[in-house]
């Protein structure tokens, strides 16, 4: 084939390339996924539910005898309420690692003070469930009324609390891989954050 | 100048490049199943090799063979071992592209200098970290193996012409060539396609006479005898494991599964205008893929393959061309990938073109030629280098932890005789790798709702777990018919981006038994 042929065929080629590379288009969206779609689906079956009503909430109060929580610079006065509203489930926790659940998709913390007006909580506020000695916090597992140490959980800091909206919080717990997690134990964990709560806010006697 | 004597020059090249990627690939794998990027379908492919089963259409005999190969190895979790099974085709298939462009270069009957081996092996480097090729490289897939597989194929069939006609070694590569275009149709099914550039090499000029077809016909009898690890399927089949994709247990239901009939209305289906979009956007991919620096060797190695082998500028033409084509139009999640071999022709390409460069630059005699000599190693390891570095945090699946964390979470929290309605890739398939896992937890039953329409899983689920066939189980809660005492919970996925932490899976309880 000719010299200068080739060579044109080349330069097109290239010029081929390069307009194509920049061609101002998109990727594009396909996202049929490997099983068929459910449009596929032969019988008209509607799918799963998409919510089945909020799951059981575990509500507890606490009374907050000692003002030692701080929440974005102030401390909460003697005699103010804490709530904690739990809606125990379980999810992959994205970014954190592979052992963390995410107990609850958010747990709701409402403050009052003693004379039962709301204490606003900042949005970007973190609480932080600190106690005294927080190498040795541990996890408890409820088991029937009473707490019990679950020793073969290590938590760090115990429990990891994020804030997603005002007065919102997410918690994760970290649970090593080999760990059975069953829901009851989530529910006690979600409850176990006010269990850290008291321990620490309580007056020591 | 030391020199690289000529019938090691490929060798060399692609054994450095793949040496080089592969180390890439292993401090990037994934450390199980993943349910993001290029590993959605990982879990399907491992929980299917957990049980000798069938994965989705077309049913990849070739991975599951391999995969109950490497099953028993004391080597990790299994998904880990086949994450690694794939880094190892991946790196390997630069291999054979390496020996072909050597084969094919300008001065192949040559020792290559060393900056010009380091300038090809710079070029190889740089196919192995494109962002597809290096993505589908690092956990359970079977591209990177067809791309092995096809690539081998095509160099032996090329090794079979260069032979003279008549000898015995032409005759075993021409048989080799098939065989392993046999084994690459069952990593991949569009591997077929690349029948005609072996005929196309085998045969041109030769069809005359008798002795001239002679390969291609022994070409032919390898890839019946390389097609042959379909039985796989059937076999499996008949032994009724639990993830079994259209039980393809007799010749109809068989067909179904290796045609990917369930997947033919993702065949066309666009616009004219909305395809040739799509091509264009696939074509403009050999340069963001392998970056503009190769596009003037791509060209010159193209212009230097026309001119002294047409016949390979066609055979591997229709081979981009084909695998352009089918990516234009198939319209699926990963359609992408498949252009995978466009990308290789171009790495091709770009090899003898590198050559190319080195024999005008050599030729001219003048400091611009010398000049492009010394820079042209420099740069394209500079190239590979910052390449490699920018994108290893960008596609690395190491941290990717969470879909297994997720997968085994939910398992471990299901009460005995727990059903898990799922209904998106991201929560079935890592959900079966974990249930079916050797140490999988066995009482709990996973039912893909998008798969009910379909009476072979049906009569599988009905098997195995006692469900009631009459509807999905759903609809059987709506109506009041499931079992009260039978757990049901529904897994919600939430997707914000391409990585693995992005993907959100969360599960609900739909009854209180």
């Amino acid at each position: 084939m000719n010299r200068w042929l080739t060579a044109g065929m080349a330069a097109a080629l290239v010029v081929l390339l390069v307009a194509a590379a920049l061609w101002p288009s998109a990727p594009p969206p396909a996202r049929a996924q490997t099983a068929p779609d459910v449009r596929l689906r032969e019988t008209e079956t509607p799918p799963a539910r998409k919510t089945a009503g909020p799951p059981d909430a575990s509500r507890l109060t606490l009374r907050l005898s000692s003002a030692a929580l701080v929440e974005d610079g102030r401390a909460l006065a003697d005699g103010a309420d804490l709530t904690l509203l739990a809606q125990p489930t379980y999810a992959a926790l994205p970014g954190a690692g592979p052992n963390l659940v995410r107990i609850s998709p958010a747990i709701t913390v409402t403050a009052r003070d003693a004379g039962g007006r709301d204490i606003g909580l900042s949005p970007t506020a973190r609480l932080t469930f600190s106690q005294p000695g927080a190498a040795s916090a541990g996890m408890y597992r409820l088991n029937g009324d009473a707490w019990h140490p679950v020793e073969t959980v290590a938590v760090g800091q115990g429990l990891v609390v994020q804030p997603v909206g005002p007065g919102t919080y997410a918690l994760f717990g970290a649970l090593p891989p080999d760990w059975t997690v069953r829901h009851d134990v989530l529910t006690a964990l979600a409850l176990n954050a006010a269990r850290l709560v008291v321990d620490d806010l309580a007056p020591k006697s | 100048m030391w020199r690289i004597p000529n019938r090691i020059a490929g060798a060399a090249v692609g054994l450095s490049a793949s040496a080089g990627v592969l180390a890439a690939y292993l401090l990037t794998l994934a450390p199980g199943v993943v349910w993001s990027g290029a590993g959605i379908d990982s879990g399907d492919f491992a929980a299917a090799v957990a049980v000798g089963g069938v994965p989705h259409p077309t049913g990849y005999p070739t991975l599951m063979l391999l995969g109950l190969a490497v099953r028993p190895i004391p080597l990790g979790d299994l998904a880990f071992r086949l994450n690694v099974l794939t880094a190892f085709a991946a790196a390997g298939s630069l291999i054979p592209l390496g020996l072909l462009a050597a084969r094919l270069r300008p001065r192949s009957g040559l020792p290559i200098s060393l900056p010009e081996a380091a300038s090809a092996a710079a070029v190889l480097t740089l196919y192995g970290l494109a962002p597809l090729v290096w993505s589908n490289a690092i956990v359970t897939e079977v591209y990177a193996l067809a791309s092995l597989l096809l690539w081998s194929a095509v160099y032996a069939a090329v090794r079979a012409r260069t032979n003279a006609l008549g000898d015995s070694a032409a005759r075993w590569w021409a048989f080799a060539s098939g065989m392993l275009l046999g084994l690459g149709t069952g990593a991949h099914i569009t591997v077929a396609l690349g029948a005609p550039a072996l005929m196309a090499i085998l045969l041109r000029g030769r069809w005359g006479s008798r002795l001239g077809r002679r390969p291609a016909a022994v070409a032919a009898l390898g890839l019946v005898a390389g097609c042959s690890v379909f039985a796989y399927l059937p076999f499996a089949a008949s032994l009724d494991p639990p993830i079994n994709w259209g039980d393809p247990s007799n010749l109809e239901r068989f067909w179904s599964v290796v045609s990917g009939e369930i997947y033919r209305p993702r065949v066309g289906g666009s616009d004219v205008g909305t395809t040739a979009a799509k091509a264009a956007w696939l074509l403009g991919q050999p340069a963001r893929q392998l970056t503009w620096v190769l596009l003037p060797l791509l060209a010159a190695g193209g212009a230097s393959l026309t001119r002294r082998h047409a016949w390979a500028a066609l055979a591997t033409g229709w081979i981009a061309l084909s695998a352009l084509a089918v990516g234009a139009l198939y319209n699926s999640r990963d359609d992408e990938v498949l252009i995978l071999p466009v990308l290789a022709v171009a790495a091709v390409w770009s090899l003898v073109g590198v050559d190319q460069v080195a024999r005008l630059a050599t030729a001219a005699r003048t400091s611009i030629g010398r000049l492009v000599a010394a820079v042209l190693p420099a740069l394209l390891i500079a190239t590979a280098v910052i390449r490699g570095t920018e994108l290893a945090p960008e596609v690395s699946m190491r941290d990717a932890t969470h879909t297994q964390a997720f997968a085994h979470a939910a398992l471990a929290q299901a009460d005995a005789n727990t059903v898990i309605l799922t209904q998106d890739d991201r929560a079935t398939f890592p959900l079966w790798y974990e249930r079916y896992a050797p140490d999988g937890k066995s009482d709990v039953t996973i039912v893909d709702l998008r798969l009910w329409q379909f009476a072979w899983y049906r009569e599988s689920l009905g098997r195995r777990s006692g469900l009631s066939t009459a509807a999905p189980p759903d609809q059987l809660l709506t109506a009041g018919a499931w079992p009260s005492s039978r757990p049901l919970w529904a897994v919600d996925i939430e997707v914000s981006g391409n990585r693995s932490a992005e993907v959100l899976a969360t599960v609900r309880t739909l009854n209180e038994p």
